[in-house]
């Protein structure tokens, strides 16, 4: 009846492993807080979606950041809606959602509204960021109106510059920095006068894991 | 360094595929089969969003043994349970063994799990847990001994 111990740890730890499965890459990925667990998207009417949630992310940390950086939050309308802005992107007219992002920011630089509202779909909903924040805007009608707030809280030379973008399969992140007035031309834009477009073209897009996921599920 | 996502999925892939059972079971062997292999998840899911970095380390598989060591603090240690033997198992187990394993520090646990439940050497044990041989057996000849003393088992 009597077993040496070594015997018994052994049994017991076999007995343990025989009742225990091995980890499945699902598990792993569920615990993953990354866009990794959300790259099945393969119709263009989501991959359109996942971008309209990227950019609205991006302007309303802008939004956000301008507000609080130039101070021109207005008090006399403190029930106004947060100055979100866009989020539905025509990406019929690229192919390359980094470049739809360039030139959100060059239009949104130039204070172009007109140009702004040309990346929006029709059926285009603003949403603030997190993903479940409330739907701010609903169709060009909407959209134009908050987008046109948004030159007046950037302040006559604020800017903003998308200084890193990141591409990943049918996801992306945007990280805007709000200048300040001190800085009358954008970077970007200086670098366009230069005629240097290696760097922008040469950007490296990144396979972002330590960002918070987009997910599709949540859009309009 | 950037990486192709295809690479760092593929490389990840492998280290998973080599590596998660001896993950897994060292993790079991501190804190029993449920919150073990819960910690070793979460561990494998760490490395994969620091994969650029971790890939790079000469034991990427201790490196993740001590994120879900740290990850496994909120596990209350008093209440860690080792499942209870089954019954008619040969050859025959104390019925105490789980409670008194239950009972031991966490680093002798550990060796003593890996080097007699999962027959891992000393050399193995001791490079995953980044300590020295005479450490691992050090702890091994407690725990051992102490098993011995509280299960009144001469072997």
């Amino acid at each position: 009846m009597s077993t040496g111990l070594l015997s018994q740890l052994e049994a017991y730890y076999t007995q343990i492993d025989g009742a225990q499965s091995p980890i499945r890459p699902d598990e792993v990925a569920a615990q993953v807080d990354s866009p990794v667990r959300v790259m099945s998207v393969s119709s263009p009417a989501e991959q359109h979606r996942s971008w309209l949630v990227v950019v609205a992310i991006a302007v309303v940390v802008l939004v956000g950041g301008a507000t609080w950086i130039f101070g021109v939050a207005r008090s006399d309308s403190p029930s106004a809606p947060p100055p979100t802005v866009p989020t539905t992107l025509d990406l019929q007219s690229s192919e390359d959602p980094a470049a739809v992002l360039v030139a959100y920011e060059d239009a949104r630089n130039a204070k172009d509204v007109d140009a702004l509202m040309a990346l929006y779909a029709d059926d285009a909903v603003v949403t603030g960021h997190p993903r479940d924040f409330d739907k701010l805007a609903e169709g060009v009608d909407e959209i134009r109106a908050l987008e046109q707030q948004v030159p007046s809280i950037m302040g006559a030379n604020g800017f903003t510059e998308f200084q890193v973008i990141e591409v990943s399969g049918n996801h992306g992140d945007v990280h805007p920095e709000v200048r300040g007035q001190h800085r009358r031309v954008p970077h970007r834009q200086r670098q366009r006068q230069q005629g240097d477009r290696s760097r922008r073209q040469d950007h490296p897009i990144r396979m972002g894991q330590q960002r918070r996921p987009v997910q599709l599920d949540t859009c309009k | 360094m950037l990486i192709p996502k295809e690479t760092k999925a593929d490389s990840f892939t492998e280290f998973v595929a080599a590596r998660e059972k001896q993950l897994r079971v060292a993790l079991t062997a501190a804190y029993g089969p449920e919150r073990g292999r819960e910690a070793a998840a979460e561990a494998l899911a760490y490395g994969w969003e620091h994969w650029d970095r971790i890939r790079t380390m000469e034991n990427p598989a201790g490196y993740l043994y001590r994120v879900a060591q740290n990850k496994a603090k909120r596990f209350n240690r008093r209440h860690l349970s080792m499942p209870t033997v089954e019954h008619g198992h040969e050859p025959w187990i104390e019925p105490a063994l789980p409670a008194e394993l239950a009972k031991l520090p966490d680093r002798q646990r550990v060796v003593v799990a890996l080097l007699h439940g999962y027959q891992w050497s000393l050399s193995e044990v001791a490079q995953f847990l980044d300590v020295s041989k005479s450490t691992v057996q050090n702890h091994n000849e407690r725990g051992l001994k102490r098993l011995r003393t509280r299960l009144g088992v001469e072997l």
